[in-house]
């Protein structure tokens, strides 16, 4: 499937399916799309359910209305062909595009570049609506802005589902305990580059879960102040795991940067031959850990004339 | 932790408290105080306390936010209530950032005007100096100068104890609400709390403590930086206020132009006033006029969810670039007008940040509220009424202020 060209007709804008009105199949009206449920697994996954908000209902209430219930599906209403039992909930393993996906930022794998979703774009396949990609690009923010004559002229900027990986919340999570992740094809270099762009906490668990020589080599790369940071931010065993597949070199430098009593703590775990080699590695040069005042990046490099904002190109 | 290590702990954490707060200490800051005491005396002094305590709340919100989400509060609303609200924050933001850079600008533009340099070719030849410096990375070499020159307006301090204010009217302004009796006086109300609260510095601190990667365990000495930079703009603002009071106000002089302002000044400096004023204006507003513009863009990439590619992709740095440049070009242009009146520029642009603060606030108080987005740091009882209250105050002073203007 290729994320490019036109919108054909079997294809479905999130933005334009969620806010639809829902029928029932007397055709008496029941609310509207409140959101759309995605089971995250293979390259495209299959769009499990729709969230209702039932009309008149309370503020909160939504209904869970399974795809193989739903009738019509298109942006000028939904119809559904039977009617969902009362108080269905979301499903622990499903992702709601508007709330977890749309607007949030994710990372483009391929071309390692932070964006944020603008549209999210559904095609049919079969019986079965398929995630197939994500608009990033001016066009779908200017379209959900309702100037669709700037956005018609605006660039689109499509990003393959199957290339990308959501930079926070649950989406993540359920994203990186596929098989399939995109993630997972990142190289060490590549892991650490995606690492020191995404909150602190994903980057930690993306080194947590994916392989330990891949997460080695990216805890190895990134800067010292970052790794000191992912080292207390990992689990005690695998930030030591880590360390102790790093050279001795970056694992002293991300250790000198992290707090007393973590580094304390992964010092003891190491081994006996490991431990007290990184202590005087450390020791002799800085014995109190992070001392130097933490430096903003954005601001300071601008500030400070290290600023690469002329576009480097790949 | 010993005491060595708890000040290295400190000083490693601190400065986005500080400098947001300090920010408030730039030429349309320094000349809404001073409207305020020479015009009101020492009567208005409470809305600072108030405004310096709103500061605090919503500075320490900010940080908060920041360092829990890790992203900037332009982001989080468009992650949170999609593009057209974030439309809707961005052009607030946006009309108050271009407001206080007309008003960096008019300070500079009457910096100049004191030492006689026509501001048609000052200001462009200051704006265009100063996004030379930001934008080809060459900032540092100037950053001390300018730190330097405007840590002059700590003289208000001096000159209000030389001045011999009225300290009891002083004390009894600071914490006794009286009503401002009039239009004119209401208008500095909302100015005052424009300014000390301004807009860009909301953006800025959270955008600063994302950028510094502040962490959780920081978040107690990170509050601490704040209250010490509000507190420290509060004071400086309080002095300035007492030293127009005592100097100013007892002989019955209005600001219409620095020259007016700079004799608050006279205390310490006598003669040299407008000279030591012209300076501190001079360093304060080319200062702010680097880092404002430079928030903005952030501001405005971070909207569009290209944050992070200024690194690689020029096409998002263009948006970068072009924003930056934009704002400058048009806070240029407005103070560039021949008879442009500056003194109304500088105080008028802050009593627009109070109107266009309120929808900046209340998407922080929802967002800070939201457990979604903030876990356990999410924002409890008593801050939820405080910040409610806050923001219901602030409305209601500019729509009374609003109703006196027009009626």
């Amino acid at each position: 499937m290729h994320p490019e060209g036109d919108l054909a007709a079997t294809r479905l804008r999130l933005t334009d399916l969620a806010g639809a009105t829902v029928a029932g199949p007397g055709g008496e009206r029941l609310g509207r799309v409140a959101d759309v449920l995605v089971v995250l697994s293979g390259e495209h996954p299959s769009v499990s359910a729709l969230l209702i908000r039932p009309s008149g209902g309370a503020r909160r209430a939504r209904l869970r209305v399974p795809l193989s219930m739903v009738g019509e599906l298109d942006p000028g209403g939904v119809v559904l062909g039977d009617l969902p039992p009362d108080g269905a909930d979301m499903r622990p393993d499903e992702v709601a595009l508007v709330r977890d996906v749309l607007d949030v930022q994710i990372v483009d794998v391929d071309r390692r570049r932070v964006a944020r979703v603008g549209e999210v774009v559904l095609a049919w396949a079969g019986d079965e609506l398929h995630v197939v990609a994500v608009d990033a690009g001016w066009r779908a923010i200017l379209r959900r802005l309702g100037l669709r004559r700037l956005a018609d002229r605006a660039d689109r900027d499509a990003i393959d589902w199957a290339a990308l990986h959501v930079a926070s919340g649950r989406a993540h999570a359920l994203q990186l305990a596929q098989p399939s992740a995109a993630v997972r094809r990142l190289d060490g270099a590549g892991l650490a580059e995606l690492v020191a762009r995404i909150p602190r906490a994903s980057g930690a668990e993306l080194l947590r879960d994916l392989p330990a020589d891949r997460a080695s080599v990216a805890l190895a790369t990134v800067d010292p102040d970052l790794g000191a940071d992912l080292v207390e931010a990992l689990p005690l065993a695998r930030a030591t795991e880590l360390l102790e597949a790093m050279p001795e070199d970056e694992a002293a430098d991300a250790l000198r940067a992290t707090g007393d009593e973590r580094r304390g703590a992964v010092l003891r775990a190491l081994g006996p031959i490991r431990g007290p080699r990184l202590h005087r590695a450390i020791g002799v040069l800085r014995p109190h850990g992070r001392d130097e005042p933490r430096r903003p990046r954005r601001y300071w490099n601008v500030l400070r004339g290290h600023a690469q904002l002329r576009g480097r190109g790949r | 932790m010993s005491r060595r290590t708890r000040l290295a702990a400190m000083l490693a954490v601190i400065g986005p408290g500080l400098l947001a707060g300090l920010s408030d200490d730039d030429p349309p800051g320094i000349t809404t105080y001073s409207i305020l005491g020479a015009s009101h005396g020492y009567e208005l002094l409470w809305v600072l306390s108030a405004s310096t305590l709103a500061l605090i709340v919503f500075h320490e919100l900010g940080a908060r936010m920041g360092i829990v989400t890790g992203q900037g509060l332009i982001g989080l609303v468009r992650e949170r209530y999609g593009v057209r609200w974030t439309a809707v924050a961005l052009i607030a933001l946006l009309g108050a950032n271009v407001g206080t850079l007309c008003g960096q600008f008019a300070g500079i533009a009457a910096a100049l005007g004191l030492a006689g340099i026509p501001r048609g070719i000052g200001v462009p030849a200051a704006a265009i100096g100063v996004s030379t410096l930001v934008l080809r990375g060459s900032f540092q070499r100037v950053e001390h100068l300018l730190l330097a020159l405007s840590s002059v307006f700590v003289a208000y301090v001096i000159a209000a104890v030389l001045a011999h204010p009225d300290w009891g009217a002083a004390a009894r302004g600071l914490v006794v609400p009286t009503p401002p009796g009039s239009r004119a006086a209401a208008l500095a109300c909302v100015a005052t709390i424009g300014t000390t609260l301004a807009p860009w510095g909301l953006a800025f601190i959270q955008s600063y403590v994302v950028d510094k990667r502040l962490r959780v365990k920081d978040l107690r000495l990170e509050r601490v930086d704040v209250i010490l930079g509000a507190l420290l703009t509060g004071v400086i603002g309080a002095f300035v206020v007492i030293a127009c009071a005592a100097t100013l106000n007892v002989r019955g002089v209005q600001i219409n132009d620095a020259r007016d302002a700079a004799q608050a000044l006279k205390p310490l400096a006598g003669s040299f006033a407008s000279a030591l004023f012209g300076v501190g204006l001079l360093g304060a507003g080319i200062l702010a006029a680097s880092v404002l513009p430079l928030s903005t863009a952030y501001s405005v990439t971070d909207a569009a969810g290209a944050e992070a590619q200024l690194d690689d992709r020029p096409a998002e740095a263009r948006l970068f670039y072009a924003s930056f440049i934009g704002i400058v070009a048009v806070a240029v242009a407005v103070v560039c007008i021949p008879g442009a009146p500056l003194i109304p520029i500088l105080f008028g642009s802050q009593a627009l940040n109070a109107v266009l603060l309120i929808p900046l606030i209340m998407f922080m108080r929802a967002l800070a509220r939201d457990r979604s987005v903030m876990g356990e740091f999410v924002l409890g009882r008593s801050g939820s009424i405080t910040t409610g209250v806050t923001i219901v105050l602030i409305s209601a002073s500019v729509i009374a202020t609003f109703v006196l203007t027009v009626a």
